[in-house]
């Protein structure tokens, strides 16, 4: 199978841009809406890539826009759910130690921290990526990224050592 | 290179070892050799990295996610992600089955009957109206079909996309303060304008205008009625031929704030605004009203 046909690139790439889409959009629904929106926008515009080696970066740039643009649209209509229940608040109260860590406590971790930092951060250890590449992902300098990543690994302790128990 | 640098560089080194050759890293891996501290701070965190790189990849993706995807491209596969259940319902509703034709013939006579319920002029009440264009400013996705502030480009887009595009504004909502977008849409075949404000004092407002003859109780010329419709905030009345509804996603106050600005923004007195084509372009047209219209308290 070509290595770049539509069925190898979901293949390859639609866990990974999930767990990128979750991190942002902190919902399963939305964050599956984003990856399928991207790879919609593949089936249509992919085609227009010369250098299909750069399907993967394409592909995670299409997103983190898609998801901008979403944001930006929900800040001028923003929904406010009666039942929507701030998740961080729910998980707070129930500690956990390092060990415990598992996935969804990560996710719910990340998705304390500003975008800012939850984007670089999601992508790095995601480890699809090379801090160069994720500068070009997320459209923002190599040193930006950088001290992206290094700021966000301190909240993220720190948020894991309001966690443990005291 | 300090350890600070060093530090901040050796953040950004993926715990999987894929960064070993890159050489952005090696001035600071080559110092973490020589420096035992920096050498056990960087074996720490590859071990924390390596740890939430490990759960964040264990993360479970939605097992019908793939399918999906894969649908989008090939509709083909679109039948094998329906549901069992709907593939079911397919086969019952299939055109061999008798049950299928008896269902059709009764949508039919009922589609017959709603039609002429329809055309035998079954008014369309103003409350109808209200509820309906309340739902579509709290519930439906799409809130507006375009975001625009400028006052001008949104009549222009409502006046091409068959919109009411000649109305009357309140002060308040005069000219692009606030002003954040627009949509059209469609009451029993009449096209209904919508203008979304966001405006400080006031908060979210949509205003939606239509023609006022369709109504057999149109609100009252130039005299606002305030109400409730669905647990928001509405203001009603007719002007020129035209019915005007304002829906508040706060309170009453907020309407009424809008409606009855500071005397001394009261004093302009409301513009007409109204847009004629010009060859493919629009262009617009404020003519102020004198003070003798009766529209002092809008």
């Amino acid at each position: 199978m070509d290595e770049f046909s539509f069925e190898s690139l979901v293949n390859a790439h639609y866990e990974p841009l999930y767990r990128f889409a979750l991190s942002l959009a902190r919902s399963e629904a939305d964050a599956s809406d984003l990856v399928q929106q991207t790879f919609c926008r593949w089936a249509a515009k992919g085609g227009q890539l010369r250098d299909k080696s750069k399907a993967k970066s394409w592909l995670f740039t299409t997103l983190h826009r898609e998801f901008l643009g979403r944001r930006r649209h929900e800040d001028k209509f923003p929904k406010v759910e009666i039942s929507a229940v701030d998740e961080s608040e729910l998980t707070a109260s129930s500690p956990l130690s390092e060990k415990q860590i598992d996935g969804a406590s990560v996710m719910s971790a990340l998705q304390r921290l500003d975008e800012m930092y939850r984007a670089p951060l999601a992508l790095f250890y995601l480890e699809e990526h090379s801090y160069r590449d994720i500068a070009e992902i997320l459209e923002v300098p190599v040193g930006t990224v950088m001290s992206r990543i290094s700021r966000g690994k301190e909240l993220l302790r720190q948020i894991f050592i309001e966690k443990e128990p005291r | 290179m300090n350890r600070d640098e060093a530090r901040l560089i050796l953040q950004s080194c993926r715990p999987g070892g894929q960064d070993a050759a890159d050489p952005q890293f090696a001035g600071a891996l080559a110092l973490a050799k020589e420096d035992a501290e920096l050498a056990a701070w960087f074996a720490k965190q590859q071990i924390f990295d390596a740890q939430i790189s490990r759960d964040i990849k264990s993360l479970r993706v939605p097992p019908d996610l793939k399918a999906k995807i894969l649908a989008q491209e090939n509709p083909q596969l679109q039948r094998i992600t329906e549901p069992p259940a709907a593939i079911r319902w397919r086969h019952l509703f299939s055109f061999r089955s008798p049950t299928a034709w008896a269902m059709a013939a009764m949508l039919l006579m009922l589609l017959s009957l709603a039609i002429f319920w329809n055309q035998s002029g079954r008014p369309a009440h103003f409350a109808d109206y209200s509820a309906q264009m309340v739902y579509a400013a709290v519930n439906d996705t799409n809130h507006v079909d375009v975001e625009n502030s400028d006052m001008k480009q949104v009549v222009a887009w409502l006046g091409a996309h068959h919109g009411e595009s000649q109305f009357t504004l309140p002060v308040a909502l005069n000219g692009s303060t606030g002003l954040m977008g627009c949509r059209v849409l469609d009451w029993h075949g009449q096209k209904v304008s919508m203008l979304c404000y966001g405006l400080n004092g006031s908060g979210h407002v949509d205003l939606f205008v239509t023609e006022a003859d369709i109504f057999p109780d149109a609100p009252p010329v130039d005299r606002p009625q305030f109400a409730s419709s669905g647990g928001m905030p509405t203001a009603s009345w007719s002007h020129d031929g035209k019915a005007y509804l304002m829906v508040g996603h706060g309170n009453v106050a907020d309407l009424e704030k809008v409606l009855q600005p500071k005397e001394t923004v009261k004093s302009l007195f409301p513009a007409r605004i109204s847009f004629k084509p010009a060859g493919l372009s629009y262009f617009a047209k404020i003519v102020w009203n004198k003070p003798s219209v009766a529209v002092s308290n809008l």
